[in-house]
């Protein structure tokens, strides 16, 4: 891709987030963000970006998925599981699961003997 | 006179975003800087990117975007939609900073640099602070982020070559992680459902139609996510109060 295909990707990148950015200040006060418009848009963008991320994870075409898919499944699988046991604790859930993440790849390396 | 007292509201925004807030940030775009630097963009358009955009998964996805070659108005509608979470965001957290005045040019500028950290600290600070107060610090917060923030990305742009690739590999794979974990947070059943629905269906989508495949995925996921999330929600308050 030319060095211009980027920056024309980027502006409009920041078109499409700051014509969100601009309504909310403009809006702000002013209307209800309970309303089910709201929550499906939200609905939208969860569904959007989980698929997106499960996509850099799993489905990868870059060096991630050199990595074995058991050893991510248990990376995410552990990550997920301490989240749940910790109420949700994004910190310790990540750190838990990139840590193993890493020893796994460090094994696999043959780091360990 | 205090120290407390002597302290502006600036300088107290700066010193509260030091700790925690702004080295969760900075470690969480390390994975940025490295995914950038692998699916092809430079550091100017890295940095420009973070700038720009600055919200976690509509950089992530603009990166992943941008290495598969989308075309321009894929790229418009994916990152739009995705970004739309900005909006609620934004109309709760600048009555927290201005103090619900009318709309002021300047705004644009606290919208543009606002993010789910500095709403939360709002949020925990609002009542502590003076109005005059307010948008100084809610600036020197924000400010000690966004640098935190690209310190983070060029540390994981810089080092993604030079590190083990143990090490390369694990900083690929935590920004995904903590943005999919972060998904997982949500509070309704309706944003949880469309979590589980688009994290098996949205890849599926993509495979199957290479260009909006993203969008048609989230759309289709989404509403299904927010059908099936509304119904469970209205069977659980029924069972309640019955």
């Amino acid at each position: 891709m030319s060095d211009s295909a980027v920056w024309v990707m980027l502006l409009a990148a920041f078109g499409a987030t700051f014509v969100w950015r601009a309504a909310g200040a403009v809006l702000a006060g002013r209307i209800r963000v309970d309303s089910a418009l709201f929550e499906w848009a939200g609905c939208v963008s969860y569904a959007l970006v989980a698929g997106l991320m499960i996509r850099a994870i799993f489905f990868t075409e870059g060096p991630l998925g050199s990595v074995p898919v058991a050893d991510r499944i248990i990376a995410v699988g552990v990550g997920f599981a301490v989240f749940l046991l910790t109420r949700r604790s994004v910190p310790k859930s990540v750190s838990v699961g990139t840590a193993l993440f890493a020893a796994l790849a460090f094994w696999r390396s043959g780091f360990f003997g | 006179m205090t120290i407390q007292a002597d302290r502006s509201g600036w300088w107290q925004g700066l010193t509260d975003a030091v700790r925690a807030p702004g080295i969760a940030l900075g470690a969480a775009l390390v994975g940025y800087g490295a995914q950038a630097a692998t699916n092809g963009l430079d550091v100017t358009a890295m940095l420009a990117a973070a700038l720009l955009i600055w919200a976690l998964p509509p950089m992530m996805a603009f990166t992943e975007l941008y290495s598969a070659g989308a075309s321009v108005s894929a790229l418009i509608i994916s990152i739009g939609l995705i970004n739309v979470r900005a909006l609620p965001m934004i109309v709760a957290t600048l009555p927290l900073v201005h103090g619900g005045t009318g709309f002021r040019l300047w705004h644009l500028l606290l919208a543009q640099v606002s993010s789910p950290t500095s709403w939360a600290q709002m949020e925990l600070m609002h009542g502590e602070l003076q109005q005059h107060q307010r948008a100084p610090y809610y600036f020197g917060f924000c400010a000690i982020l966004i640098t935190f923030g690209l310190v983070g990305s060029l540390i994981g742009f810089f080092l993604v070559d030079d590190v083990p690739t143990a090490l390369r590999l694990a900083a690929l794979f935590l920004t995904p992680f903590f943005v999919l974990l972060m998904m997982g947070t949500a509070k309704r059943r309706p944003g949880q459902a469309a979590g589980i629905c688009g994290a098996i269906g949205v890849p599926v989508c993509i495979d199957l139609i290479p260009d909006f495949g993203m969008i048609v995925g989230g759309l289709l996921f989404g509403t299904v996510g927010y059908l099936a999330g509304s119904l469970i929600r209205r069977f659980e308050e029924r069972n309640i109060t019955s």
